[in-house]
């Protein structure tokens, strides 16, 4: 039984300048898959917060209908330009409900979904996905920066297919995921020897053994108190979890 | 026996302590003997006629000269920057000046490590030496970051002239050959400034694809340094995907 649980924190700059949160977070259960999705809108992208939720949904509700497909599919490149083209399309239609273009919707993408002890990984632009295997603490997809550290890839960028990263395998001991956006990896991810802070396993403890609605609450205020210290920009996390101890 | 609640907590020690980007810029300056002119402040004319570097005005006493403004301009850089709760450990300077020679015054460091070098105006203009020097110095700086784990932005180099380059031409020819294709690749800033009515804005201009420059206004260079400060701020915070616009014209003619 997989459970998660979410936290997305408006950034000090953000918050100075009066722009709404531009991280996003998802999760929705269904067809026995549990998909959990994070997207951090782009900063000069005038509507990128309402892109970021828009392919949370749209990769949450993906990865639950088509897991089977996907995952058994053989060519990891059409099941990219599929996902790539659905998620392109709904954004296509909250630019035309907005009056907008659609990179106006820029956004990166983080997504996991896991099912009958298999899983999905999706991965777009930076921020980071890692796992917990067995006792040991691993990233499953590193930040995808260009040369310049404010240089990354979004689900409206002309080369995203490129740079669009899918992972599938077997749980076997993995028993978490932990997805974060690229304001939370300035804590919590170790640029330099690319590997996650162990607070993380903590968390990851403490979301097997507690309610999800006993989580999240706290989650966001122990965000606000020290990642927001260091990092001016939003903060999401999500705790993806099997709740039996082994 | 401690709340699984508290398993919850973060602390700051919890936390990576990645080094902040970096934003790395070169200030490649024009201190050939015309930067001796005086342009403000209280002057006497003395009524005799001074030339240098082939251009003749007159001898005053008193006054300000260009590199006078240069210099304070520079000051209050470091003064602005070192005011900026993430500008202060993202912005690492360097300064280049040309004059008889290219000389590196003052290599990449943080601002901390840095004292403010003094300017001194003598000779010729030897440009294109003084810019492939600025470039070369941000290639290595670059590599240094890459070795170092240290992550970075777009490096911004600013070239300030107030007349006409007179070094060597194969070198001028090859400095603006390699800041236009790093400009079209999108791999370096350049701000071109002509300082008062003699720089010449067109050979600037061959520095960039676009053909820009801009000619600074008489006695702004303690605005543009306080310009130049604030875009330090602006990028030094600034995310991916986030344009940040770097315009210049208020301070030009």
């Amino acid at each position: 039984m997989w459970k998660a649980a979410q936290a997305t924190v408006q950034g000090r700059g953000h918050a100075l300048a009066d722009i709404p949160c531009q991280d996003k977070t998802h999760i929705l259960e269904a067809s026995e898959v549990l998909a959990t999705a994070l997207a951090d809108g782009a900063g000069s992208a005038a509507h990128s917060e309402l892109g970021a939720e828009c392919v949370t949904r749209a990769i949450c509700q993906l990865l639950t209908s088509n897991f089977d497909r996907y995952f058994e599919s053989d060519d990891a490149a059409v099941v990219a330009v599929e996902i790539l083209d659905e998620l392109r399309q709904e954004l296509s239609n909250v630019a035309s409900e907005m009056n907008c273009e659609v990179r106006a919707l820029a956004s990166t993408l983080l997504a996991v979904a896991v099912k009958g002890g298999r899983f999905i990984a999706v991965h777009l632009g930076d921020g980071v996905i890692g796992y917990l295997d067995g006792d040991e603490l691993n990233v499953l997809s590193h930040p995808d920066n260009g040369e310049f550290i404010n240089e990354t890839t979004f689900v409206t960028s002309i080369d995203a297919i490129a740079h669009l990263r899918l992972r599938k395998g077997s749980l076997e001991n993995i028993s978490a995921f932990v997805l974060m956006s690229d304001g939370t990896a300035a804590g919590f991810y170790q640029r330099r020897t690319k590997t996650l802070s162990s607070v993380i396993k903590r968390l990851i403890h403490a979301t097997k053994l507690m309610a999800i609605d006993e989580v999240e609450t706290p989650l966001v205020e122990n965000i606000q108190e020290t990642l927001c210290k260091v990092t001016t920009d939003d903060c999401s996390l999500i705790l993806m979890v099997e709740d039996n101890i082994k | 026996m401690e709340k699984i609640s508290e398993y919850l907590k973060i602390r700051i020690e919890d936390l990576e302590t990645n080094p902040t980007p970096r934003v790395a810029i070169c200030l490649c300056l024009d201190v050939s003997g015309s930067m001796l002119s005086v342009e403000s402040g209280d002057f006497v004319r003395t009524g005799r006629k001074i030339t240098i570097n082939n251009i003749t005005g007159d001898e005053v006493t008193g006054g300000k000269t260009r590199l006078d403004e240069l210099q304070e301009g520079i000051n209050s850089f470091y003064d602005e920057i070192s005011k900026d709760e993430i500008a202060q450990f993202a912005a690492e300077i360097c300064v280049v000046t040309f004059g008889d020679a290219a000389t590196c015054l003052l290599d990449f460091a943080n601002i901390y490590r840095q004292e403010v070098p003094n300017l001194r105006a003598t000779g010729r203009t030897s440009m294109g030496e003084g810019v492939n020097m600025a470039l070369d110095l941000l290639e290595r700086r670059k590599q240094e970051f890459k070795n170092a784990g240290v992550d970075y932005y777009q490096p911004w180099l600013v070239l300030m002239t107030d007349g006409e380059p007179n070094g060597d031409s194969s070198e001028l020819k090859r400095a603006m050959e390699r800041t236009t294709q790093m400009i079209a690749d999108k791999k370096l800033t350049l701000f071109p400034m002509g300082i008062g009515k003699d720089a010449n804005l067109a050979t600037l201009a061959q520095f960039t694809p676009k053909r820009n420059s801009i000619r600074l206004k008489e006695a702004k260079f303690k605005d543009f340094f306080e310009w130049l400060s604030s875009s330090v701020e602006t990028i030094s915070q600034s995310t991916p995907g986030e344009k940040v616009m770097l315009n210049l014209k208020a301070m030009s003619d």
